[in-house]
């Protein structure tokens, strides 16, 4: 009997479940089930304490579409995806064309350049708070130096998202300029060995060859920026929190300002906002997807 | 445990510099204006007077100028009055004239008061210990009070808690952890290092606390605090859906002082209907 189980163990898939076992028990105690709880959340009228749940269906979304400041924080948040998607992939792909030969200076261009994703977002957005703050910031200095009068930068109701959105870019490009080396990387040198037989300038060598072998990597970089811009949180709440007048008050800040901070705690409401974020991103994302598939279908 | 009110602030260098007498501060709302306006700045990011983006800091004002949040029976919003309005003008002109900076919270004035940046602030007795060890020269004392000498100040203080799962042992010992902290040398030792505040009659007594350079002009202060909000438990809702970015608004120079008032007013009336 003892051979028998053994054997049944050595079975590769067998095999493969036991060890996932442990990291799949942690998955579902963080993710799985409260994502689930989530979802079925947004459904009731329920506080923190978990007390005094009335099941109320829709109601939760009705109100959801009427609510003013929902609609800000999803405005604010799709003004900020904007901002940072296509500039930043954009100029991680510039960046990467500059710096994908294999050079020592290259190299260590890369480090430095990655070296922002890999901090803290929260450290960072303290940090970038003082230096844009308008009167003991580094930056307010020098543009009054420049002559600008009534310097407001971060407390600017119109410049604070943009410079959110210009401190998250500079942080995260080193990111997706990695992976744009990566691809450009792996296209073979013979297509530009041929092309330049051909008599091709490095602009059509670019649009010819580098950018559609370049499409699956673009559209990995788009699709998975777009969704971190869309739940983000760290930088607007410690830099702005939300403010000046909400106008950096973005979707998961609503959620968190709805669900734990302003009594009464309402964590069904806050949990169908959420779900109205998941499904926003899970369509934007979709959309995105058959793009680029088509695109790298039919080539560009 | 503890309780405090508020304090103006103010740097006696900035006070020379501008041929203030840093012994004499602003007493009423006209000379606060005045002051204020000879301290400011613009070319060197001097501030006269600061106030934080927080509805808390109209209450001194409007409870000076004889105004209310709510009527006596805490039922009702009352601030929808003409001395809110005068107290929301006011404040609306310092933001608008620069004599503030806007948008900022309180913690960030405190460090602009730190930096030397800020000549007047209202604030709690916690940047005392502050003041003190980026050595700042800093004075303390009464805030201004409305023009007819009228002053009230909110208060506020701390409490300790029991909670109601705790053993019979635990709360004993939790008795005791009180005991120690209310006897007279703790209470003592706390406001001469900290700076907080005697409100124990016998410790206010002590020659020591009468002859601190802090204790001695905090402690006759006392008298003019009072609880805002009391018994209202739907506090922290108004002041975070409605009081406080309607103050930002109006800091901003976005609403008008009437419809400021006018807005907080129903806010507050709306979030009261719903007990």
């Amino acid at each position: 009997m003892i051979k028998s189980l053994n054997a049944y163990f050595q079975k590769n898939e067998v095999a493969a479940w036991v060890l996932l076992l442990p990291s799949m028990f942690c998955l579902a105690i963080f993710l799985f089930i409260p994502l689930i709880m989530s979802f079925g959340l947004a459904f009731f009228d329920i506080n923190i304490f978990l007390k005094d749940a009335k099941f109320v269906l829709f109601d939760n979304f009705i109100e959801l579409m009427n609510d003013e400041r929902f609609w800000n924080a999803l405005g604010n948040t799709v003004y900020f995806t904007l901002m940072v998607v296509p500039v930043g992939v954009i100029f991680s792909l510039i960046v990467a064309l500059l710096v994908s030969g294999n050079t020592l200076f290259n190299k260590l261009v890369r480090v430095v350049y990655y070296l922002p994703v890999i901090c803290s977002m929260t450290a960072i957005g303290i940090m970038w708070a003082v230096l844009l703050d308008p009167a003991i910031g580094m930056f307010a200095y020098w543009l009054r130096v420049l002559g600008f009068k009534n310097v407001q930068l971060l407390k600017d109701p119109d410049l604070a998202m943009p410079l959110v959105a210009v401190m998250t870019i500079w942080k995260s490009f080193g990111q997706n300029m990695i992976i744009f080396v990566a691809g450009i990387q792996s296209i073979p040198n013979d297509f530009y060995d041929a092309s330049m037989i051909d008599g091709a300038s490095r602009w059509k060598q670019f649009f010819y060859i580098t950018l559609p072998s370049l499409v699956p990597v673009l559209g990995f970089c788009t699709i998975t920026s777009t969704i971190g811009s869309f739940m983000v949180f760290d930088q607007t709440y410690v830099m702005t929190r939300g403010g000046p007048m909400f106008r950096t008050e973005t979707l998961v800040q609503y959620v968190y300002t709805r669900g734990f901070i302003v009594s009464p705690f309402r964590l069904g409401y806050a949990s169908a906002a959420a779900f109205m974020l998941f499904i926003v991103i899970a369509a934007i994302t979709m959309l995105m997807y058959q793009f680029f598939m088509k695109k790298e279908a039919k080539g560009l | 445990m503890q309780y405090n009110t508020m304090y103006l602030y103010w740097n006696e260098d900035l006070f020379k510099e501008a041929g203030l007498d840093p012994e004499k501060p602003p007493k009423t709302f006209d000379e606060l204006k005045e002051y204020a306006g000879l301290l400011t700045k613009k070319e060197k990011q001097q501030y006269g007077f600061g106030i934080a983006t927080a509805s808390s800091n109209i209450t001194n004002f409007l409870w000076s100028n004889g105004g209310d949040w709510l009527n006596e029976e805490q039922t009702e919003a009352a601030c929808n009055s003409p001395e809110m309005i005068e107290v929301l003008r006011m404040l609306q002109d310092f933001a608008l004239n620069g004599v503030t900076p806007v948008g900022m919270s309180g913690a960030e004035l405190d460090n602009l008061l730190l930096a030397g940046q800020l000549a007047m602030y209202i604030n709690g007795p916690w940047l005392i210990n502050g003041c003190r060890q980026n050595n700042l020269n800093f004075g303390i004392g009464a805030v201004p009070a409305a023009n007819n000498g009228n002053l009230q100040v909110p208060a506020g203080g701390c409490a300790y808690m029991v909670t109601s799962s705790a053993s019979e042992e635990e709360k004993i010992a939790a008795f005791e952890c009180i005991k120690y902290w209310l006897s007279k040398d703790v209470l003592k030792e706390w406001s001469l290092k900290n700076g907080f505040p005697v409100w124990s009659r016998e410790v206010l007594e002590d020659e020591e606390i009468k002859n601190d350079e802090i204790q001695s002009i905090l402690g006759p202060l006392n008298k003019y605090g009072r609880l805002p909000f009391a018994e209202v438990p739907e506090y922290s809702r108004m002041t975070n859906e409605y009081l406080d970015p309607l103050f930002e608004q109006l800091m901003y120079g976005q609403i008008s002082p009437e419809e400021c008032a006018k807005i907080m007013a129903d806010g507050i009336n709306t979030v009261l209907k719903g007990r």
